[in-house]
């Protein structure tokens, strides 16, 4: 686990290192976004695979939230690419009176490479301030489950056994965004938007193969600027 | 390098570096142990459910077994609940079974599907159902077929209940303890008490019986032949066949309905020994195992005995005789000797000599002493021509056909005994019946019957060859009536009634052409009187004289009763009896007929108990034996005394019976039964 950690801090000073050293490498504007993100699984409650059927477990949690941070870097005006980060968790599994995974949680860290689809702020007037955008992202990440109790019961012979109690395990797939940002001032301003998340997922301690998940984004947008005094 | 190629190698960077962070991250965890879960159960109807399960990590171990366990109780395990192992190599992925059996109507069962290593067992989580019933196994066979009782077989088939408890085999209605098992095979073992050739062998769970369409069969031994077909006790047979050797624990072998022990053994040959016990001439050999027995057709044929010779001729009873011959039973019992009509002991038997003891009188009589030896073995008999003597001075004889009309009387002396040319008349005890016994031929024969009033303890004598008879008592009255029995006219006619009191138990004697009478008692009003007088009849002239009183003292007025009077040459001996006063007498006098006087002479000896005295004149020597004494005892006019004592073998109780000689001589019997004894002094 501290060796997950330590990769991903890795990662992050890898990309600030590339914004240090070369402050307008995107020809002059870099925009970077933290905000919070919350959301709900969906799917069938339980799941039937050839006939085994057993409760699901991500559309079983009540619900899930976190924080994420993306960059996004110039390509032109309509168009930007970079890259996010969304740590969020989940809790309150609940099925009927299974207790599967009740008291569990699972957390996700989300990696993705965004293109962006926005509109061109005006000179003047509202749209000077506000664009619509649009993003479209592959995703890849881990979702990390911790278990209160014990799914498979191991009994060994010399009671040593290590009940399974976690998982991590990787998923990929795609996200779909939609919503505006608004620039409060030249280098700062906010956004919302609305995603839909679909993630193929394997693992050993569940049984669900897909993660679907819509959710709403809010955060602050910091623009890194050179000689731009303009919002456009 | 233009700003747009720098822009793209960055973009490249972040891709590798997001690659980098989320494979780290990404890494599988390895799990030592399998994987597996349990899903719901479905298909639940009255034919049982169905299971499912699914793998999600072999583990690191060789994966031994894996399926489902069900128990009514919670938390079921492999080694207690139901099981139901899947016949498939484990993967990863989803797996299910119908479950069919084991299943009970109604009742909730929890579920896990498990997997098991070397060193642990996984199981899913465990889920519930409620059953709506199972069906019976599948059972294909029994193997191996046929088989022995005791042996352990597999029966084999589909959806056995793991639990060994749950399954019920049973060989027709008997039940197969269950050694091991699985859900394909049963392990069982063939019930000792299984007792027919082909068995119905069916398995049950929880009521739903299935049965194999195969029979089950018992190995069962085959006759082919055996040799010799005749032969005695002890002699070797040779049984040849097949199967001997198959279940040699439950292997036996009978000749007829002998069990008899195996001399040598192999699978298709035998052999075994005639018993010494065997009580058949002819008999089937049977061969018994896995408790089946199979007979021969043919028979075997002991041979006959043979008879050479016995000795002595001449013996004693109750001493051996020893018969030598050939092929008698070596066992004792087998073998029956009669000697006449009674039957011999054998104290000791072999093939070639039987000993014999021959049986002592108490338990019979032989009827003649000359008797044939006979002897019988196994439905065979065969006799000497020669004759056996019994040597016995004291011999019993035949029966008497005397009937007792009144056996309470038989406590006393009732029964009258009269000598005439060479033969006994006995009878007239409260019945008519007189019966004339024959010692040449130890025949009886009935004579012509008393036409007086029937009754007990008259009184008489013979003279000549007429008897005189009278007094006595019928049922309540005391007589005093006198008859004469013609013996060669076979008549009786009435004479003088004897002038005394009515009286019973009086004593009579003959001497020449006449007799004496006297002495007896009487009851008047159960006023019972004893008389002393003694009267003379003269049988020419009917009539009665008076003679000198029974000498008891004068001043005590008491006469004697139940007494004796015995002629002994020129003298009588009277005496013994009982007196009103005094009770059971051993006094005896003389009484001297041609001086009517009477001598006192020593007392018998004898405890003074009732004496109901018998006796008999032998060889000029006078006997005389009262009730309880076993011997009799003659006086010996030298010393005055009872001196000289006659052994006494007689083996039945002859008190209140009769005694007489006749020739050489002496016959004592009856009394209180109807035994006959001849004493034979040469012998």
């Amino acid at each position: 686990m501290k060796k997950t950690y330590k990769i991903q801090a890795l990662s992050v000073l890898i990309l600030l290192m590339g914004v240090e050293l070369h402050a307008q490498f995107t020809e002059g504007r870099i925009n970077l976004y933290a905000g919070y993100s919350m959301g709900t699984y969906r799917g069938d409650s339980l799941i039937n695979e050839d006939g085994f059927v057993t409760p699901a477990l991500y559309p079983n949690f009540s619900g899930m939230n976190g924080w994420m941070v993306k960059a996004l870097a110039g390509g032109n005006k309509y168009i930007r690419i970079g890259a996010g980060f969304d740590h969020v968790k989940a809790r309150g599994w609940e099925y009927r009176e299974e207790i599967d995974y009740e008291g569990s949680e699972m957390v996700m860290n989300s990696y993705s490479l965004i293109a962006q689809f926005r509109t061109k702020l005006a000179r003047a007037g509202i749209l000077n301030r506000i664009s619509v955008c649009a993003e479209l992202a592959p995703v890849v990440g881990t979702a990390r489950l911790t278990l209160s109790h014990p799914l498979v019961d191991i009994e060994s012979e010399d009671d040593s056994a290590e009940q399974p109690m976690e998982t991590s395990d990787l998923f990929a797939g795609g996200r779909v965004a939609a919503g505006f940002e608004c620039l409060i001032t030249n280098t700062f301003g906010f956004y919302i938007s609305c995603s839909f998340s679909y993630q193929q997922v394997d693992s050993k301690l569940y049984h669900d193969d897909r993660i679907i998940s819509p959710g709403l984004d809010a955060g602050f947008i910091v623009r890194l600027m050179n000689d731009k005094r303009y919002y456009y | 390098m233009s700003s747009s190629t720098c822009m793209w190698s960055k973009i490249i960077i972040w891709i590798l570096s997001l690659i980098l962070v989320v494979v780290a991250c990404s890494k599988e965890k390895e799990y030592e142990f399998p994987m597996i879960f349990t899903g719901e159960v479905t298909g639940i109807d009255s034919t049982g459910a169905v299971f499912h399960g699914k793998i999600t990590d072999l583990g690191r171990e060789p994966i031994e077994e894996f399926g489902f366990v069900w128990d009514a109780r919670q938390d079921p395990l492999v080694e207690s609940a139901e099981r139901l192992a899947i016949r498939q190599s484990p993967r990863e992925g989803t797996f299910q079974q119908q479950v069919a059996t084991t299943l009970k109507d109604g009742e909730l069962y929890f579920v896990r599907a498990y997997i098991k290593t070397e060193h642990a067992t996984s199981y899913g989580k465990q889920v519930t159902f409620t059953s709506l019933g199972s069906k019976a196994p599948v059972v294909y066979a029994v193997d191996p077929n046929p088989a022995n009782i005791g042996d352990t077989v597999a029966v084999t088939g589909m959806n056995f209940s793991y639990r060994l408890s749950g399954n019920v085999v049973r060989f027709n209605e008997l039940n197969a303890s269950i050694v091991k098992g699985n859900q394909d095979t049963l392990w069982v073992i063939v019930p000792k008490k299984l007792d027919t050739v082909a068995s119905e062998v069916s398995v049950s769970i929880l009521g739903n019986i299935s049965t194999a369409e195969e029979p089950f069969r018992l190995i069962t031994p085959k006759i082919a032949d055996f040799s010799p077909k005749t032969g005695t006790f002890g002699s070797l047979i040779t049984i040849t066949g097949l199967n001997f050797l198959s279940n040699p624990a439950s292997f036996h072998a009978w000749v007829g309905d002998l069990e008899v022990a195996l001399i040598d053994y192999q699978d298709d040959r035998l052999v075994i020994a005639i018993p010494d016990s065997l009580d058949e001439r002819e008999v089937h050999f049977r061969l018994g195992m896995n408790n089946l027995s199979v007979t021969s057709v043919e028979t075997f044929r002991l041979e006959s005995f043979i008879l050479y010779d016995f000795s002595p001729k001449t013996t004693l009873t109750g001493e051996s005789i020893h018969i030598t011959g050939k092929n008698f039973s070596p066992v004792a019992a087998n073998n029956y000797v009669m000697i006449g009509p009674l039957t011999g002991k054998i104290s000791h038997a072999s093939p070639n000599e039987l000993t014999v003891i021959l049986p002592r009188q108490d338990i019979g009589y032989y009827g003649s002493r000359e008797n044939t030896v006979r002897v019988s073995i196994l439905d065979e008999q065969q006799q000497f021509t020669e004759k056996l003597t019994i040597n016995d001075p004291w011999f019993r004889l035949q029966d008497s056909p005397i009937v007792y009309y009144n056996h309470e009387m038989c406590s006393q002396p009732t029964i009258s005994c009269f000598v005439v040319n060479e033969k006994a008349y006995i009878g007239l005890n409260g019945s008519a019946d007189l019966w004339e016994f024959d010692p040449a031929t130890y025949e009886w024969r009935k004579v012509a019957p008393f036409p007086g009033t029937p009754r007990y303890m008259g009184t008489g004598f013979a003279v000549g060859n007429r008897i005189y008879f009278g007094t006595g008592r019928s049922s309540n009255n005391f007589l005093y009536d006198w008859w004469e029995y013609n013996v060669d006219q076979n008549v009786w006619r009435q004479r003088a009634n004897f002038p005394g009191n009515p009286r019973a138990g009086a004593v009579a004697f003959p001497w020449g052409n006449n007799g004496y009478m006297g002495t007896g008692y009487q009851s008047v009003d159960f006023s019972l009187q004893d008389f002393k007088d003694i009267w003379l009849y003269i049988t020419e002239l009917d009539v009665w004289l008076k003679m000198t009183d029974y000498p008891v003292d004068p001043d005590l007025f008491y006469g004697m009763w139940f007494g004796i009077a015995l002629p002994s040459g020129q003298d009588t001996y009277i005496g013994l009896g009982n007196s009103r006063n005094f009770g059971y007498q051993s006094r005896i006098f003389k009484y001297f007929p041609s001086t009517n006087s009477w001598e006192s002479m020593s007392d018998y000896p004898y405890n003074g108990e009732d004496n109901f005295p018998i006796g008999f004149n032998l060889n000029g020597k006078t006997y005389l034996k009262t009730r309880y004494s076993k011997h009799f005892w003659a006086y010996n006019e030298e010393v005055d005394k009872w001196w000289d004592m006659l052994r006494s073998d007689i083996l039945t109780d002859v008190s209140t019976g009769i005694a007489f000689s006749i020739g050489d001589k002496a016959y004592v019997g009856l009394g209180t039964n109807h035994a006959m004894w001849e004493y034979d002094p040469s012998r």
